[in-house]
């Protein structure tokens, strides 16, 4: 065989070679961008919130439960669903109002030593829970 | 001439001694003065502080009593906790509490099942008793009533929140209350008016009467219409 022969040969495999290299690679990467294109394509599931319902826990702000105050009277802070009936019962004194706001105060009396209150708040839909709080405070002037 | 100059001169130094002397018993009344308004003071911030140490740290608990001795009374709390009380028999004061208003009593007018409301501070072995006032126990609660006796003019509740079902005796005494669902006003009731299936809120005191049944101080009914509004 003649030299420039076994040159060409060579020449032309190196070439095949290189060329079949960049054919493969390209191949690869154009499959990767497909795919990438599908998982881009794929829609993205969003959980959207939950819609709120008009529910509101009751809850009460002050006074703190088990307190000891010195003074005859207290300022009740809190908040319960929008239009609940809120019915405020002690031994001394009985209230009820509609909530007109989320929140709510009011000024309620005591009397000396131990005060139950319980605030029962009827949401305006029937199928809602009734809820409750009570709250012992006990009203010692001299002690403080 | 020489006697009446040293004459003189003995009368200057007697003169100068009790000047010194009247100056220094000045000073020192001042000093005993002042450091006892020191004192004073110091006594007083004390006082203020313990005072104040004792308001933060004070707390009130209720129960009825279990079991009485000389130092210590066991109570039942309202969680059915039993729960030790210490008592100092040169600290710890009682009183009874009756149409609000307080009057001293003794250890030795406590009785087993009396409701106290005890102030003071709680360790870790019970509480640390400064005041023990015997107290009225009220229960206040509400539920649908679930039934009626026209007869002997009781109610039965169930709370919906704990389905517990309670009887209410209603007395020739009982305030008697209904929610006007026009206004929400609260207006004056009769027994006749109360319905199945209304919402009754009552107050009684947290003893049973001999029908085992709570005999109610006051009520409050809310219609059923209400939550049909």
């Amino acid at each position: 065989m003649k030299k420039e022969n076994i040159i060409a040969i060579i020449l032309g495999f190196v070439f095949g070679l290189i060329f079949a290299i960049f054919i493969l690679f390209g191949l690869s990467q154009i499959q990767l961008k497909k795919e990438k294109i599908l998982v881009s394509e794929k829609k993205t599931i969003t959980i959207s919130p939950i819609k709120k319902n008009n529910l509101d826990l009751l809850i009460i702000d002050s006074p703190k439960n088990n307190i000891i105050v010195n003074y005859s009277q207290i300022n009740i802070k809190g908040s319960a669903s929008k239009d609940s009936l809120i019915v405020v019962q002690s031994p001394i004194k009985d209230l009820a109002f509609q909530n007109k706001d989320k929140k709510f105060k009011f000024d309620f009396p005591l009397v000396l030593g131990e005060n139950v209150i319980k605030i029962v708040a009827y949401p305006k839909v029937s199928n809602i829970k009734i809820q409750e709080k009570t709250l012992f405070i006990y009203y010692l002037p001299d002690e403080i | 001439m020489i006697f009446k100059k040293i004459l003189v001169i003995v009368i200057f130094f007697i003169f100068l001694g009790f000047l010194i002397n009247f100056i220094t018993s000045a000073q020192e009344k001042n000093t005993t003065f002042s450091s006892e308004k020191e004192v004073k003071i110091l006594k007083d911030k004390i006082a203020s502080k313990v005072a104040e140490l004792r308001r933060e740290n004070n707390q009130a608990f209720s129960g009825r009593i279990m079991s009485l001795s000389e130092n210590q009374i066991e109570i039942k709390d309202k969680d059915d906790k039993k729960i030790l009380v210490k008592l100092d028999p040169t600290l710890t004061k009682y009183y009874q509490i009756k149409n609000n208003e307080k009057k001293e009593i003794n250890f030795s007018n406590l009785k087993k099942n009396d409701y106290i409301v005890i102030s003071g501070i709680m360790t870790d072995n019970g509480i640390n008793a400064n005041l023990i006032f015997v107290d009225d126990n009220y229960l206040v609660e509400f539920g649908r009533v679930i039934e009626i006796n026209k007869e002997n003019y009781w109610i039965k509740i169930n709370n919906t929140l704990t389905n517990e079902n309670l009887i209410i005796d209603i007395e020739t005494y009982t305030k008697q209350w209904m929610l006007n669902i026009k206004n929400l006003e609260l207006e004056k009731t009769g027994f006749s008016k109360i319905k199945e299936g209304d919402i009754v809120n009552f107050v009684s005191k947290y003893e049973k009467n001999e029908s085992d049944h709570f005999s109610a101080q006051k009520i409050i009914i809310i219609p059923q219409e209400y939550f049909l509004k």
